[in-house]
């Protein structure tokens, strides 16, 4: 009973000093974004050679949301003998296929890709890699179907290339549905924690902003030499962040390369996006965290906040275990482990750490937004944290399984709702 | 009271205070779904270094009728306030209104324009000027010592007197600088540093006498020394990144781009057929020849009879911090700092 008694109280320290270690990095963040020098992106850059960019959007069943994307992507200012759109058609049931072929007509640069055949396998990944077999450019930006790029952001993304160093670049997601309800706003609230202040300041202290998979571009070229995209990875944006950084590549982060996209509106499919989301990121830690350690490209504090990043998803789960253990202490009667102090600190961490994106990191960024009346949604984080606590805990043990399963996993796509169709 | 009694009234105070009275503006805010429209993105948005000319062109023909427009006119305007349509004469000295100029103009020494001064025509500013904004249909001709507190754009080229502040400046013809003047965002075709400098630098001929598509490799070079040195007249043929400062010695060349996370220095006849991405301070010394872009996370210092970019690539020298531009110069064809320029 000594022996099990120690190893709870042992645990219960170790999760505190992590959630600890989080906890000032997310106030680090915060304040860098806040009071810190901001790193300049190369928006302001303007030069008349510009690379061929090829613009792939995978799609599957996307027959709501495939006009308008593709009626964005045609008034792009991008120079069109320098751009090229492949929309893929996955497998599509619906008119998705028909839609495209419209655009195709009217537009010489839109070239679709019909993955019809049962051998070509499903996916994002397959599409990507098989997309990129036929792309002309030198560069692949990549939204998924559901965004709303404006004119200029195909050269806000490109222009990030002018650095030899760049494997990847970020542009920043809005949730344009988040007026539709309280679910999606608070999903707007936590986007702005993430991206306004968090990639920033990553991107600032020169750590490892990560590339997202879609409002985002790579240099095709260095992810072929990679080995393109595993379709075993359910989160292959995050893989790709650590393969670029593994090679020697920086990923970009472009504040201002701004795209609306559409967030789940009901919590089931919150729930399962934030599911396959841990999933997928998982199964990145479990495949990327050696080589992460032994990177020769990588300095200790890119692999202090790489180790940081790959680990978050695992959180929830050791989370779930430190509330069990205290709980299990406190029935052994034996919660004393030096009790005030410790107990205080695992209460604030807790707190700040919160779900993800902590509470004072979300305030900060909705406050450069500008955004302020909306953040009294605040407390509701607290619940939020138990929702994620309990599908990123089933993410983690899917990514767990998929570690002795030698199928490719199955995923739930994400339900449309094409609410930008007016604002577009 | 009862112990029991006590403590269900304590945990019910626990309950108001930690659970209810946060909830409070919860309620409020999910109830009255204030603030949750989505944060505006331009979807229309397109860079363009003269928006600011254009949009303000757009305001000011939408609150005057400036066909009808003749020297003595003053009108008024909901949305811009009054103007004061001003002959070849300037009477007064200081002019508080917005004023339209329609014809060829010379505003006298210290001439001072509250507000913007809008004209069809060629202006010049005699010395100690001062005003917003000029907005000009054709060439623009500032004396030394003006002080232009928020921009101007012309149609046609832009003369910029010694000592003069300009802020930002922008026209699709060049603009010549002379020494002392201060600036934030430049954008001409080109921005000349004094106007005596035969500018035309050949990237063609250059690239015939030494470029090779062979020779190029185009995997990136790795240089993980503190201080990497290009010797004097060497001549590397691949992109290039050092983690760093980075030295190029007399007549040393690059073709292809550069990315230091460091400082940069070129001596001297140095040439760059590529960007130069710095995380450091860029110095340019005298007589080179950038055939892209400067983008420094620091400062920018360019030497005398260098050239950035040609007519026919356009590039850009941007600088978090400050850039300095020395005389006879040429910048194919933006310029930005989020700090001062300068030139001398």
């Amino acid at each position: 009973m000594e022996v099990v008694i120690f190893l709870l109280k042992a645990y219960l320290l170790v999760f505190i000093a992590i959630v600890t270690l989080y906890m000032i990095r997310h106030f680090v963040f915060t304040f860098n974004r806040l009071f810190g020098e901001q790193k300049l992106y190369y928006q302001d850059i303007m030069d008349n050679e510009v690379p061929f960019v090829t613009v792939i959007i995978p799609m599957k069943n996307e027959e709501f949301v495939a006009g308008q994307i593709l009626e964005r992507l045609v008034s792009s200012d991008y120079p069109v003998e320098r751009l090229e759109i492949i929309p893929v058609n996955d497998h599509s049931e619906d008119a998705t296929g028909e839609i495209i072929e419209k655009y195709a007509a009217a537009y010489r640069h839109v070239k679709p890709f019909h993955r019809l055949d049962k051998e070509d396998k499903p996916g994002k990944a397959h599409s990507l890699n098989d997309a990129m077999e036929i792309a002309e450019g030198e560069i692949v930006v990549v939204f998924d179907a559901d965004y709303q790029p404006p004119d200029g952001i195909i050269r806000e993304l490109a222009i990030g290339f002018k650095d030899p160093e760049v494997g990847a670049v970020m542009g920043r997601v809005l949730v344009e549905n988040c007026a539709t309800n309280m679910l999606t706003m608070m999903l707007e609230l936590e986007r702005s924690g993430g991206y306004q202040v968090d990639q920033q300041a990553r991107y600032n202290l020169d750590l490892i902003p990560q590339y997202g998979g879609t409002v985002g571009a790579y240099r095709k070229e260095a992810v072929l030499k990679m080995g393109g995209f595993d379709p075993q990875v359910l989160a292959e944006d995050t893989e790709l962040t650590y393969k670029m950084y593994l090679n020697g590549w920086h990923v970009a982060y472009a504040n201002r390369a701004e795209c609306y996209e559409e967030m789940p509106e009901n919590w089931l499919d919150r729930a399962k996006q934030i599911r396959r989301w841990a999933r997928g990121h998982n199964q990145v830690m479990f495949r990327y965290l050696v080589p992460l350690l032994a990177s020769r490209y990588l300095n200790f504090k890119q692999k202090l906040d790489g180790l940081l990043l790959i680990f978050i998803y695992m959180m929830p789960t050791l989370l779930f275990f430190g509330i069990l253990s205290s709980l299990l202490l406190f029935l052994a009667g034996d919660v004393e482990i030096v009790a005030g102090l410790f107990f205080l600190i695992f209460v604030v961490s807790l707190g700040a750490f919160g779900n993800f994106a902590p509470f004072f990191q979300i305030g900060a960024a909705n406050f450069i937004d500008g955004r302020t009346k909306a953040l009294r949604l605040i407390p509701l984080f607290a619940f939020n944290f138990v929702f994620y606590m309990l599908y990123v805990s089933l993410g983690f043990w899917d990514a767990v399984k998929d570690v002795f399963r030698k199928a490719e996993p199955y995923w739930d796509k994400t339900k449309r709702y094409q609410r930008g169709a007016n604002h577009a | 009271m009862h112990s029991v009694d006590m403590l269900i009234w304590q945990y019910t105070i626990g309950i108001i205070v930690l659970i209810v009275l946060p909830m409070i503006p919860v309620i409020q805010a999910v109830w009255s779904k204030e603030g949750y429209a989505p944060l505006p993105v331009n979807l229309k948005y397109t860079k363009d270094p003269r928006a600011i000319a254009k949009q303000f062109d757009r305001y000011f023909t939408d609150a005057y009728d400036i066909d009808a427009l003749e020297p003595g006119a003053r009108i008024e305007s909901d949305k811009l306030g009054t103007l004061e349509v001003l002959g070849p004469v300037f009477e007064k000295n200081v002019y508080s209104g917005m004023v339209y100029l329609p014809h060829k103009s010379v505003a006298p020494p210290k001439t001072k324009f509250e507000r913007e001064v809008v004209a069809r025509d060629e202006v010049v500013f005699g010395d100690h000027c001062y005003a917003r904004v000029v907005r000009t249909g054709k060439k623009l001709i500032l004396g030394e010592e003006n002080c232009i507190v928020r921009w101007i754009d012309a149609e046609g080229a832009i003369y910029v007197g010694r000592n003069s502040h300009i802020n930002i400046a922008s026209t699709p013809s060049t603009m010549h600088l002379e020494k002392g003047v201060t600036f934030h965002r430049l954008y001409a075709y080109p921005i000349l540093t004094s106007h005596t400098f035969a500018f035309k630098k050949s990237l063609q001929h250059i690239r015939d006498e030494h470029l090779d598509e062979a020779m190029i490799d185009k995997n990136l070079l790795y240089i993980s020394e503190r201080t990497h040195t290009l010797s004097e007249n060497s001549i590397l043929f691949r992109s290039m990144v050092t983690q760093g400062d980075l030295k190029m010695e007399r007549g040393a060349k690059v073709f292809g781009n550069i990315k230091v996370n460091g400082d940069v220095t070129l001596a001297d006849d140095c040439f760059v057929d590529g960007n130069i991405i710095a995380e450091g301070s860029i110095t340019i010394g005298e007589n080179c020849f950038i055939a892209g872009d400067l983008f420094s996370r620091e400062s920018i210092e360019i030497g005398s009879y260098s050239q950035v970019g040609t007519s026919e690539h356009t590039k850009s020298v941007v600088a978090k911090k400050r850039i300095r531009l020395a005389e006879h110069i040429a910048i194919f064809n933006y310029l930005l700092t989020d700090e001062v320029g300068e030139v001398g």
